[in-house]
């Protein structure tokens, strides 16, 4: 089996943001509000290996998205000197993606609503972080919408 | 001579035509576009609709050489964010994040733009 990979978008992202300890960066996470069971087992399965046969990948867009509803994301739990020193220096199993031309250029390929429902610019970058990769990928995600999507290599997991 | 973020009018016409309108070129030797900028402008044409994922995509090939598209990393946002004054500006701000990250970018650590100039041109843009 190859690498796995997973994105998390904002709100998955926050969860696991929330739970991680640095001094004990492969330690089991639990439930949360927005990383559920499923998601879960992907995560953890990574977050365990210290192997490193596994990513979770999140865009700096998320981070972006992290400071600018900071209070509502993380509810009081970290501080924003905790995101600011994940940001500087994550764990070895985060890959945060930059915002470049090839991201832009799979944005292109993102579908602007789904069965009637329109998808967030917000949303769409998350999904062209996702096509940028190239490999097989999960995306971690609680929005109903982005699931319905059918795109090459993107497993869409929201349980 | 200015480094200067392009409005979105002029970005468009860079990506349909493939030129800086002269009255630019007179006076601006690079023009910088923050890549997250061009793409909220992609945003805006497939809301538009009538283009085609390939023909978006080919928005992008006619950039010419003399724009800088610049990409936002996790250390320039980083970068930004220990400028307490940005900090405080966005922090909490609830406001659109494309407008957050496009000033983001002017702390890429590219090294040879005017920062200053950066932030004042992006002043010219509209946000929602």
């Amino acid at each position: 089996m190859g690498v796995v990979y997973a994105l998390a978008d904002t709100c998955v992202l926050a969860d696991i943001i929330c739970q991680y300890d640095p001094r004990n960066p492969h330690k089991l996470l639990s439930e949360g509000k927005n990383l559920r069971k499923d998601m879960l087992k992907i995560v953890n399965t990574i977050v365990e290996d210290e192997e490193e046969n596994g990513y979770i990948v999140a865009s700096t867009f998320a981070f972006v998205e992290l400071i600018n509803r900071f209070d509502a994301c993380f509810t009081g739990l970290i501080t924003i000197e905790r995101l600011m020193s994940i940001m500087n220096q994550p764990p070895s199993w985060l890959i945060i993606e930059n915002i470049n031309i090839d991201t832009s250029q799979c944005f292109c390929d993102v579908p602007n609503s789904i069965d009637g429902e329109n998808v967030s610019s917000d949303d769409s970058v998350h999904v062209a972080t996702a096509l940028q990769r190239g490999d097989n990928i999960f995306f971690l995600t609680t929005d109903h919408i982005l699931s319905k999507m059918d795109l090459p290599r993107i497993t869409f997991i929201n349980t | 001579m200015a480094d200067v973020v392009l409005n979105r009018k002029e970005i468009l016409t860079i990506m349909e035509k493939g030129q800086v309108d002269a009255r630019y070129s007179n006076y601006v030797d690079f023009a910088f576009l923050p890549v997250i900028l061009a793409i909220d402008l992609i945003e805006r044409e497939k809301k538009r609709g009538g283009k085609t994922p390939a023909d978006l995509k080919k928005l992008f090939e006619l950039v010419p050489e003399c724009v800088n598209v610049i990409s936002l990393s996790i250390s320039g946002l980083y970068d930004a964010m220990s400028d307490q004054d940005f900090a405080d500006k966005y922090i909490n701000r609830t406001g659109n994040p494309f407008e957050f990250a496009t000033e983001a970018t002017a702390y890429e650590n590219e090294g040879w733009w005017d920062r200053v100039e950066f932030l004042d041109s992006l002043k010219e843009l509209p946000w929602e």
